[in-house]
């Protein structure tokens, strides 16, 4: 019997793009303390060891700084932790594992797993599937597979593997992708008792063993993700498997669609943003449409300015093609504008509406003469 | 408003004015007040202004001046008034009795003096004329710039009544002014970039450089990276083809090895054969040089005996010693013979050669003789001819010299004075010449040249002194006398006659020369005396020795040729015998020598047998012939083996495809040098770049790339909203400036019409105008040409100006202000006034025009003017 804390897709060292420099920081640091984190779920979980199952950094690349701080992390760390170098931080000439950065400073319980299994105690072998380039060339997890004898009395073999698996959205020409038969087949001839991949940043179970997961990244990274923000807490003994998700992550990524057609649309977008708990580490994407009016373009404007503020990020999809601001009635009564003025306004507003390469224009114009006027108001 | 009447007195110069500007019942039309200077047309403009502005009570200077100059009295004003509904009078006077007073007669009655009066009128003033359109209608002498309607709101009122269009608002004024200015915030007025959006593109192409720096540097990381991939998979590949290569090289190098193994064999058999071959050769050579001893000792032996029996044979020498010396005899006698017959030849040679030698010495003797003879006549000829010899040429120069001289005595004898003196004879007179004594006087006439001196001693002395010219004529005789001298000593001769003679002695001489030198040439014959002395003293000696020689008893004339023919003949039989004799010495010279051979020979035949025996004993002494044959029989044996054994290894060695074999291996060990050489190439190529990849990875270029794309992200973000913005407000004033535009142009029209309408009556069709903001007139076209106002000519410009003025009365309308103007048009052509003319009468129909000149005729053009003339000292006058 064995119990131990399967992660994956740490991705230290990762940018967003909308990040930032002060939400960089943070969502750094947020995979940094994910670590201890970690470390806490196995110190509550008695787990013998963690195994990362690939792309523990985002590149092999990276600064010492994102190394050093890695490794003080991981030294917080109680039980033995594996390392497998997955995709993003291959086995290769520049591997980040060679680097002096990670070499001298590598606490004795952090180890990389290479090709040659481990006796990880307490009768656990560990089988690692490195890999040694950006890019494999065959289904490296049958080919190790076909190299292992079934495991004899109580032992326990964990497999640790990166990639994408049959069965998922892939590129059928891809070479590398893990044949799930051939794991279930290693499963049943008791080749292996637990598959722990890394690669699928959302917690997936695959197949109907119950001994092969995608354990997910344990800091979200994207708005596409389903289950990000887990580790998953294995109990493998003979025939059976337990495996329970258990959530580290702090982060999350929201996206949603907003449809503005007036201030009211404008003071329920406020509502919901308002609501939105630990903002600073929430970022939202707004997809918005529509057509409204100045001022409702201008309210919409600012609160926007003031989400960025709180919000680690406020990503806003569509204001310059899909939502067109042009003067209602309203901005014409409200604003007391000359012959001239109204003219202006009155041709913007028929570009603004008619589409083509210059409504975007003719809309930041009305809105510019809109602050203008208010501002002269 | 019109001014229907104004009055002037004591205004300045005018002392009293009263001019009705308006006909009774009209309320527009022209009027020209015309007189001469100084009449008070300017005053009567001058007035319609001070009127309103100046108290009574003022002390301005401006004021003060009014007053005529030497008269203490006060300046009045009063002027008729009439507007829409409205009609005044209104009077004021400064300076002295100062008063103002102002009587309104509609809409009510209103009688009002002093501060009152004078509060009330410019109210008046106020409601009924726009102050900037009284202003701008006001034209003054000279003056060619334009007005300033634009600042005129009854104007801009009456441009919105007839366009239709309200005037610029405010706050669109406000707005364009808020547009320019947050246009002015992204562009210059030039439209290039500035302020923020040339901070954000500059900030954008620092972060894109940096950017593009950092994936430099990613990217040569990965290549290396792809790099390293490629070699260690070509490092692998090369491995094994390595490895394939060796396999073929060990089989190559076995198959190799056994061939020069089988090469050796071949060689080996061959030297054998090559041994086995030597020895036998050396066994047939020794069996040879054995059976050659043999024979050469036995053809010794048969030689030996040969020799000696020739020898024996060739002892009859002797017979031919004795035919030698028979000859020898022979041969003597001959050659005696010869020497006599030579003798005799020798002696009648010397006889011939005396008697002709003999004959030739007399001939020489006698040539000799007459040479000698010749040429002493000869030398005393030339020693003649030497003495006293006279050229032709000096005898010329002489008889020159001559007559030279006595020409000069001549002249000095003509030119000297005759002394004649008669002397008795018992007196003794002497004359001394010069300083020389002459002598007693015996003659009676002398010639005085050098002073004469005649004494009759104690009686008298006279002293004749030639006279002053002498003395040249004198100095020239001397000088040709001391010539002539000259030339006589030169040439040896006394006087010229001894010289002719000399002459003459020399011509014959010479021609006596001439004869004996040829008779002495003919004598000699070419040759000199003394070569024919000497060749007669050596023909007297060989003469001398031929007599010894000659056998004078040998009779009469010597037979040469029989003693030549005998001399011959015996030196023939001489040759005869000594060849017979050579012959005969020959013979006997070779039986020597053939005998003394055939002797050597012998010996040497017997030296050869005793040799040759000696030889082959010790040789068998060494080796029987036996065994001699023996052993060539067995090398003979060993060497037939020895070949057989050779050419079946060669024949086998010959079977394999030597070359082919040696080309497989050379082949696969310059595959393994080939593959060895890009293996390690490989690996060292692998080396380098993971190890430059691993280094360059270690600075962390992916995080560095992040930054960089991050600050990329946020300058592009920036970028882009600087350049919405900008293109926002360059939009917006893009916009705001052609809707602006719009309007104005919609709202001016009126007026630009209407001066366009004038000026076409003016300029004709090709006429139009380009208002400014302000209303004025920015440029003219004429014709297709376009010209700034500025660049017009003075007079166009004072045209255009006027134009602008009747426009802008025109489209105000009544509510206007009345147009004076003061003496203008003083630029304009006669054609031009014409026409002018014309369009102030179009604007008299719309407004009041008060024309002021000194010129009439410059608007005897203007239809329907009412002209007012103004003589010194009148004092009312009424519109016509």
């Amino acid at each position: 019997m064995v119990i131990f804390v399967h992660t994956a897709d740490w991705q230290l060292g990762m940018a967003r793009d909308l990040l930032d420099d002060d939400a960089q920081a943070r969502f750094t640091q947020a995979r940094i303390d994910a670590i201890s984190r970690i470390g806490d779920v196995a110190r509550d979980h008695d787990a013998a060891f963690v195994v990362v199952a690939g792309d523990v950094f985002e590149s092999n690349h990276l600064d010492r700084r994102t190394v050093h701080r890695a490794l003080e992390a991981l030294a917080g760390v109680d039980v033995p932790v594996w390392l497998l170098p997955g995709n993003h931080d291959p086995l290769d000439a520049a591997s980040i594992y060679e680097s002096s950065a990670f070499t001298a400073r590598s606490p004795e319980h952090v180890r990389v797993l290479r090709h040659d299994a481990v006796d990880a105690g307490g009768g656990v072998e560990l089988v690692g599937v490195p890999w040694t380039s950006k890019e494999m060339l065959r289904d490296e997890v049958a080919h190790t597979l076909s190299r292992l004898d079934p495991l004899a009395g109580d032992r326990e073999r964990i497999m640790v593997a990166h990639g994408v698996a049959t069965g998922f959205d892939v590129d059928r020409h891809r070479l590398d992708v893990i044949d799930l038969s051939q794991v279930q087949r290693a499963v049943d001839e008791r080749l292996v008792s637990y598959l722990a991949l890394g690669d699928r940043h959302s917690t997936t179970r695959v197949g109907t063993s119950g001994r092969v997961w995608y354990a997910g990244a344990p800091e979200p990274t994207r708005f596409t993700e389903i289950d990000a923000g887990k580790v998953l807490v294995v109990d493998v003994e003979g025939p059976r498997c337990d495996v329970t998700p258990v959530r580290v992550g702090t982060w999350r990524f929201r996206q949603w669609p907003v449809d503005l057609t007036g201030d009211h649309d404008v003071d329920a977008l406020r509502a919901r943003l308002d609501g939105v708990a630990d903002a600073a580490r929430t970022v939202v994407r707004l997809d918005v449409s529509g057509v409204v009016g100045l001022s409702t373009a201008a309210r919409f404007d600012g609160l926007i300015a003031e989400a960025a503020d709180r919000l680690a990020a406020c990503d806003v999809r569509g204001r310059d093609d899909r939502l067109v601001a042009v003067a209602d009635d309203a901005d014409l009564s409200d604003l007391d504008l000359g012959p001239v003025t109204r003219d202006v306004v009155a041709e913007l507003c028929d570009a603004a509406l008619g589409g083509g390469d210059g409504a975007q224009d003719a809309s930041r114009a009305l809105v510019l003469l809109h602050r203008l006027v208010a501002g002269a108001a | 408003m019109r001014i229907r009447r104004i009055r002037l007195r004591d205004f300045r110069g005018v002392a009293e004015c009263d001019v009705e500007l308006l006909q009774a019942g009209s309320e527009t039309g022209v009027v020209v007040v015309e007189g001469p200077n100084e009449i008070g047309k300017t005053s009567l403009a001058e007035a319609l202004d001070l009127v309103w502005e100046y108290r009574d009570s003022s002390r301005s200077r401006v004021v003060r001046d009014l007053q005529p100059v030497g008269r203490d009295v006060g300046t009045t004003v009063e002027i008729d008034v009439e507007a829409e509904g409205v009609a005044f009078t209104y009077a004021k006077t400064w300076n002295r009795d100062t008063s103002t007073e102002l009587q309104v007669t509609a809409p009510r009655a209103e009688h009002l003096t002093g501060r009152e009066a004078h509060e009330r009128a410019r109210r008046l003033l106020a409601d009924l004329v726009d102050p900037g359109m009284w202003a701008a209608l006001r034209v003054a002498q000279g003056d060619v710039s334009l007005p300033d309607v634009g600042a005129v709101p009854a104007l801009a009122t009456a441009l919105a009544r007839v366009s239709g269009t309200a005037a610029v608002d405010a706050r669109d004024t406000a707005m364009a002014d808020c547009v320019a200015t947050e246009r002015a915030r992204w562009w210059t007025d030039h439209g290039r970039p500035r302020g923020p959006l040339t901070e954000a593109t500059a900030g954008l192409e620092a972060a894109q450089e940096a950017h593009g720096r950092a994936q430099a540097a990613l990217e040569r990381v990965r290549e290396d990276l792809d790099a390293a991939e490629r070699l260690r998979a070509t490092a692998a590949s090369t491995g094994r083809e390595l490895d394939e290569a060796r396999v073929v090289q060990a089989a190559s190098r076995a198959a190799v090895e056994r061939l020069h193994d089988a090469q050796r064999v071949v060689e080996s058999r061959r030297s054998r054969h090559e041994q086995c071959d030597t020895a036998a050769q050396a066994a047939r050579r020794a069996l040879g040089r054995r059976g050659e001893l043999v024979a050469e000792h036995a053809a010794a032996v048969e030689m030996l005996d040969a020799a000696r029996a020739a020898w024996d044979a060739g002892m009859g020498v002797r017979d031919g010693e004795a035919d030698v010396a028979r000859r020898q005899q022979a041969r003597d006698d001959a050659r005696q013979a010869r020497d006599a017959a030579h003798e005799r030849l020798r002696i009648v040679e010397a006889q011939a050669r005396r008697s002709t030698a003999t004959a030739e010495l007399s001939g020489l003797h006698s040539r000799l003789d007459e040479a000698r003879r010749v040429s002493a006549e000869l030398r005393r000829v030339e020693q003649e001819l030497s003495r006293g010899l006279i050229e032709p040429s000096d005898l010329d120069r002489l008889r020159g010299l001559d007559l030279a001289a006595r020409a000069a005595q001549g002249a000095l004898a003509a030119g000297a004075a005759r002394v004649g003196i008669t002397v008795d004879d018992d007196v003794e007179a002497r004359v001394t010449e010069g300083t020389e004594s002459v002598g007693r006087l015996d003659w009676t006439e002398i010639e005085v040249v050098d002073g004469v001196e005649i004494t009759v001693p104690g009686v008298i002395a006279v002293r004749v002194a030639p006279g002053a010219g002498l003395a040249e004529l004198r100095g020239r005789a001397q000088a040709a006398r001391r010539e002539l001298a000259a030339a006589l000593a030169e040439l040896g001769v006394d006087d010229l006659h001894a010289a002719e003679a000399a002459a003459s002695r020399a011509g014959r001489s010479g021609e006596e020369a001439v004869r004996l030198r040829a008779a002495r040439d003919h004598a000699l014959d070419g040759e000199d005396i003394e070569v024919l002395t000497l060749r007669a003293a050596e023909l007297g000696a060989a003469i001398a020795d031929w007599s010894e020689m000659a056998d004078d008893d040998a009779g009469t004339g010597p037979d040469l040729v029989g003693a030549q023919q005998a001399a011959r003949q015996a030196q023939e039989l001489l040759d005869g015998a000594q060849a017979v004799l050579d012959a005969a010495g020959a013979q006997a010279q070779h039986r020597r020598e053939s005998t003394e051979e055939l002797r050597t020979t012998a010996e040497r035949a017997d030296a050869t047998v005793a040799h040759l025996a000696s030889r082959l004993s010790a040789a068998r002494s060494d080796v029987d012939d036996l065994v001699l044959a023996d052993e060539a029989e067995r090398c003979e044996s060993e060497l037939r083996r020895a070949s057989a054994a050779f050419e079946g290894a060669r024949e086998a060695v010959a079977a394999e495809p030597a070359e082919q074999v040696e080309m497989l291996a050379e082949s696969a060990d310059a595959a393994v040098g080939r593959l060895e050489v890009e293996l390690a190439d490989a690996r060292r190529e692998l080396a380098v770049r993971a190890a430059r990849a691993a280094a360059k990875s270690e600075e962390g270029p992916a995080t560095t790339s992040d930054r960089a794309e991050a600050r990329l992200r946020a300058a592009t973000s920036r970028h882009e909203r600087a350049e919405h913005a900008a293109s926002a407000s360059a939009l917006l004033a893009a916009t705001f400036a052609r809707h602006r535009e719009s309007r104005r142009r919609q709202w001016v029209a009126p007026l630009a019409d209407e001066i366009h309408r004038l000026g076409s009556v003016l300029w004709g069709s090709g006429f139009s105008v380009e208002l400014d903001d302000d209303l004025r007139i920015a440029r003219r076209t004429l014709d297709g040409v376009t010209l700034d106002f500025h660049d017009l000519s003075h007079g166009a410009r004072e045209q255009l100006a006027l134009l602008t003025r009747l426009a802008c009365a025109i489209v105000v309308g009544p509510g206007g202000a009345p147009i004076v103007i003061d003496d203008a048009l003083g630029f304009s052509d006669p054609e031009r006034l014409r026409r002018m003319g014309a369009v102030l009468g179009v604007a008299g129909r719309s407004c009041q025009v008060v024309l002021l000149t000194c010129h009439p005729q410059r608007y005897r053009h203007v239809p329907n003017a009412t002209t007012i003339r103004l003589p010194v000292g009148s004092v009312a006058y009424r519109a016509a």
